[in-house]
């Protein structure tokens, strides 16, 4: 595999009060699906925006695919490289028609019309909403518009896509789409940044990424990101409930390994665990 | 509610003039209304309202909509004719007090109206029967040699286009602000005009405070979509080709303003 992002040593800062991001060092491989967490304003959409020149660092330097961020004549090329997809559905649709709003970045990409219109069918595909390409944005759900969100990044066919909290503002089935779709695409070779706060849909991710107060906190497999449950939870985050409540079992004396991240491998492992009451050594456990 | 505002007043339809081509409709609007202001005979007038009337047939939206497009203008409408038919030079038919009527005088009133009342159908048919987005991406496409004057036909196009993007979403937000501050007791409905202003200031605020959030937001949604503000080197995704329909209209509108432009030359030479 070989490294599409590399931050070296970057900072950044809006005004010279607080360095929001602080001498980041991060390297992200071709076709990873890297999950990015962190409380409120710990610097992740920040950090996002470097991916594609939207923010240039204040000191050090981004380079995607071996370009330098801060080379304007790269720009478009990152642009077009680099795909993002933000929270807030309603503020990322620019037109009032779904195939319209799909084709805008080819619009700008100066891709001739029958290309056009052959990418617009096929990220409609994509995202499952092709039956919806005449209707008018407004009228869809949030998760909809969340997935032509996606379908318009998707047509510039990028290598990479940043998802920041993509799916804060939908309700259940909604997420379940996009996180689905999210998964699909990483499949398809594209490298995923996934920022949320959902620690169910960080433990989907190949490799996660916690950011606190602008530094990188820890950084590797969700097992081992979440056997360091008491740090995160010490930062204000939230560990998924099942290895959370394998937290609760290890501070009774029991011992279950803590890299539990769904409920599957939640049941499996209570199931061993009474099979083996051996195994249960502390005296206050009541079953 | 305030969502039930329809901007733009676009009828839905798949009539014959719903599916000219939108530039060519603009084109065919400005002709018309220039042959509005050409003719001058109550001949041509009458050929003109007919014209009128069999577009309006055809558009399958109904004449009240249309009328409703008038009302406002009403007061205008009797204002200028009652102008007309006192101060018109010509020959006196009645006489009263400072007043004189003139058949020169009611001629000119009613030619007047009808021109007004054929103005206004025609302008509300280019809206009536184009929606907003297609009047605009036409509109654009029909100013783009401006560009090449510096004139931000592109800009402009794209600011119509958000701007009839966030409508509905602004419309929607407003509501539900009012809503919640209703639900706090709030009482817009009320008082006097400073009362009633007074009301409205927690709604503004937030509402404002969340557009320009939107409105950042969209900035970068659309930069992360290679949009670099301008039109350069842009291509159109929506497509417009002329069908027969559209060269036959305009055929037969050239072909009017040049009838009635020979006929005043006519009746201007004597004959
Ligand atoms: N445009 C801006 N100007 C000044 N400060 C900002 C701006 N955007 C974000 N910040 C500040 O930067 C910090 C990190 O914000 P952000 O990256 O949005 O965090 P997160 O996405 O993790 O919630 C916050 O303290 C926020 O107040
Ligand atoms: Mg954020």
């Amino acid at each position: 595999m070989s490294a599409v992002i590399e931050f070296q040593n970057v900072s950044f800062r809006y005004n010279e009060e607080k360095d929001i991001l602080k001498n980041i060092s991060l390297t992200i491989e071709k076709g990873d699906f890297v999950a990015v967490l962190g409380h409120n304003g710990s610097g992740k959409s920040t950090l996002a925006k470097h991916i594609n020149a939207i923010l240039l660092p204040s000191e050090g330097k981004v380079s995607v695919d071996g370009l330098d961020t801060s080379d304007d004549n790269n720009l478009a090329a990152i642009r077009r490289k680099a795909g993002m997809v933000f929270q807030n559905p309603d503020n990322q649709i620019i037109a009032t028609v779904v195939e319209e709003d799909v084709a805008f970045a080819l619009e700008n990409l100066g891709v001739p019309r029958e290309e056009m219109v052959r990418r617009v069918d096929e990220s409609l595909n994509a995202v499952g909403m092709i039956e919806f390409k005449k209707h008018a944005t407004t009228k869809l759900s949030g998760g909809q518009k969340q997935r032509i969100a996606i379908a318009g990044v998707i047509a510039m066919r990028p290598d990479i896509i940043v998802f920041d909290e993509p799916t804060a503002m939908l309700d259940p089935q909604g997420r379940e789409d996009v996180v689905n779709i999210t998964k699909k695409l990483n499949e398809q070779g594209i490298t995923v940044i996934y920022i949320t706060h959902y620690m169910e849909e960080a433990a989907q991710a190949k490799r996660v990424v916690v950011l606190n107060d602008g530094e990188i906190l820890i950084d590797g497999t969700p097992h081992y990101v979440f056997q360091n449950a008491g740090l995160l939870t010490s930062v204000g985050l939230d560990v998924p409930q099942s290895t959370s409540l394998m937290f609760l079992l290890r501070n009774h004396g029991i011992k279950v390994p803590l890299a539990v991240l769904n409920e599957e491998e939640c049941i499996s492992v209570l199931t061993d665990l009474l099979n083996t009451k051996e195994s249960i050594n502390g005296s206050d456990f009541k079953g | 509610m305030i969502k039930d505002i329809t901007i733009g007043q676009y009828f839905p339809g798949d009539s014959v003039i719903h599916r000219l081509d939108p530039r060519v409709k603009i084109v065919l609007a400005i002709l018309y209304i220039a042959f509005l202001f050409i003719i001058q005979t109550a001949a041509a007038y009458l050929f003109a309202l007919a014209v009128t009337f069999i577009l309006v047939r055809l558009t399958k939206i109904p004449l009240k909509m249309y009328l409703r497009g008038l009302k406002p203008l009403l007061f205008i409408l009797i204002f200028t004719a009652f102008l007309n038919v006192f101060y018109s030079t010509g020959e006196p038919l009645v006489k009263f007090w400072i007043f004189t009527v003139t058949s020169e005088g009611i001629k000119n009133a009613i030619f007047m109206m009808l021109r007004i009342f054929m103005l206004v159908i025609a302008t509300s048919m280019l809206t009536y029967t184009t929606s907003p987005i297609v009047l605009t991406g036409g509109l654009e496409r029909l100013l783009s040699p401006l560009a090449k004057i510096k004139i931000p036909v592109h800009e402009f196009s794209m600011m119509m286009t958000i701007a009839l993007r966030f409508i509905p979403t602004i419309l929607e937000e407003t509501d539900k602000i009012m809503n919640a501050q209703k639900a706090r007791g709030a009482d817009f409905e009320t008082g006097g005009l400073i009362k009633r202003a007074k009301a409205l200031a927690p709604i503004l605020i937030p509402l404002f405070i969340s557009a320009f959030r939107r409105a950042d937001d969209l900035a970068t949604a659309m930069e992360c979509r290679c949009y670099t503000g301008s039109g350069e080197g842009r291509t159109h995704y929506v497509s417009y080709s002329m069908s027969s329909a559209d060269y036959v209209s305009l055929l037969v509108l050239a072909a009017m303003i040049a009838a009635a432009v020979f006929l005043n030359f006519v009746t201007v030479m004597g004959f």
